[in-house]
């Protein structure tokens, strides 16, 4: 390279950087990086004979801390069916983010859509793999609500029950609340499972969108439901969930299902 | 724990600004740039124990950077063809004789070389950044980049050739990009 190019280029490289915004240097190192750090996926086995034992105090702070999914901006507790256009675009959000980060680009046709507010969830299958797109359909890290997660397809449920129950959380400064965090459950749902509640500590509900032999439902903040309303043909039951194992890393933990 | 986060925040105040030029350089879009430095830092710091450790941890960083900015999903076919699926030998195709002293046209028109960096791939202006903004060595290039020193020679040698194209190609008047 000559010397004289060399220097022409280094001058450019200068030159174009003097129409870069300080602000954002200053936005960069404001961020908090360690509350953005998403947290490991959750999964648990399909049925169990009882839950892990929680310690009370931790429990109580925690549901103490999280006022359960109560109304945030933006978010609706009760899903309605998105438009294909809004799909549309919170796959192509998460598909944005998967392509920074590793997970595989979704395709092909969600087996469950869920539109709550601004925000829209899918759940694309793939053989014994599927992948949960959340997303407020925003491309920029610093208005973007997406959060691709990876669960196993495993053996369907009985007709009246839930099975194969999956969930976790993670945090995206576009998800609603200042904290920027979200929590979701999805599974396969029995054929005869025609609607699925989540109750939390303060008494307020996240109905969850059951479609295709799925159930799923998501909310801001970092509450977990203290019990699960399942609907099938025969009536109504409830029961609790798992709390303490299902907020847990390391082995699995049982999740609710309905009691005959 | 807190002199770990402390250092962390350290390390940010200290490089934040660094890595978001030379992401600007490289993606020509500042606010791609901030987006992939947001990225590149929540990934240093989900590994911030082990990373601190290291001996230079802004090279790691710098690392993650320049693959996050080099994994567009519209541009990764043709970056692994240009990158990883050359050899030395390829290098001899169209070379551009770097050390001679031939006129890049009317470099006194700063603006346009500043217009024409932008029509550069992703993948060239990455050499040219890494070489010449961030001095790099080309073996230390190569080795960011994992690939050869001659992958790097040809990568710039190519990225020259195009920016002479785009200097002397009367679309650059027009602030278009040539072919």
């Amino acid at each position: 390279m000559s010397y004289l190019f060399e220097s022409e280029l280094r001058t450019a490289f200068a030159v174009r950087l003097e129409t870069l915004s300080p602000e954002r240097e200053a936005r960069l190192c404001d961020f908090d990086y360690r509350s953005r750090v998403r947290r490991r996926r959750r999964t648990w086995a399909a049925m169990g004979t009882g839950g892990t034992a929680l310690t009370g105090g931790l429990l109580a702070a925690i549901l103490l801390l999280s006022s359960g999914a109560s109304v945030a901006e933006g978010w609706t507790a009760v899903p309605n069916a998105p438009s294909a256009a809004a799909v549309a675009a919170a796959t192509a959000a998460c598909n944005w983010v998967n392509d920074r980060t590793g997970p595989p680009i979704l395709s092909g046709t969600p087996v469950l859509t869920d539109g709550r507010g601004s925000y829209t969830a899918a759940i694309y299958v793939d053989g014994h793999v599927a992948h949960i797109c959340i997303s407020n359909g925003q491309r920029r890290a610093t208005g973007i609500a997406t959060n691709t997660r990876i669960l196993s397809v495993e053996a369907a449920p009985g007709p009246d029950q839930l099975g194969n129950p999956s969930g976790g959380g993670g945090s995206a400064p576009g998800f609603p609340g200042s904290s920027g965090q979200e929590q979701d459950v999805q599974g396969l749902a029995g054929s005869d499972v025609s609607a699925v509640t989540f109750k939390f500590a303060d008494k307020s509900t996240v109905e969850a969108t059951v479609q295709n032999g799925w159930y799923f439902a998501w909310w801001p903040g970092d509450s977990w439901p203290t019990s699960v309303r399942v609907t099938t043909s025969t009536g109504t039951l409830t029961s609790p969930m798992a709390v303490a194992a299902c907020r847990s890393d390391t082995t699995g933990c049982v999740f609710a299902r309905p009691k005959p | 724990m807190g002199s770990s986060a402390a250092s962390f925040d350290e390390f940010v105040r200290a490089h934040a600004g660094g890595l978001l030029r030379t992401a600007c350089l490289i993606t020509w879009d500042d606010a791609e740039a901030e987006d992939l430095v947001q990225e590149c830092l929540l990934r240093v710091s989900a590994r911030w124990r082990r990373v601190q450790a290291m001996e230079r941890p802004l090279a790691y960083a710098r690392r993650i950077l320049v693959n996050l900015a080099l994994a567009g999903r519209d541009r990764r076919s043709r970056q692994r063809a240009e990158l990883v699926g050359q050899d030395l030998e390829d290098t001899n195709d169209e070379r551009v004789d770097l050390s001679a002293e031939a006129p890049l046209g009317a470099l006194s028109q700063r603006s346009e070389l500043i217009d024409a960096l932008g029509c550069l791939t992703k993948q060239q202006r990455t050499v040219l950044v890494l070489r010449y903004f961030e001095d790099l060595s080309e073996a230390q290039v190569a080795d960011l980049l994992g690939c050869s020193t001659g992958t790097v020679k040809s990568s710039a040698s190519r990225g020259v050739a195009r920016l002479r194209g785009l200097l002397t190609s009367p679309t650059s008047e027009t602030g278009v990009c040539g072919p």
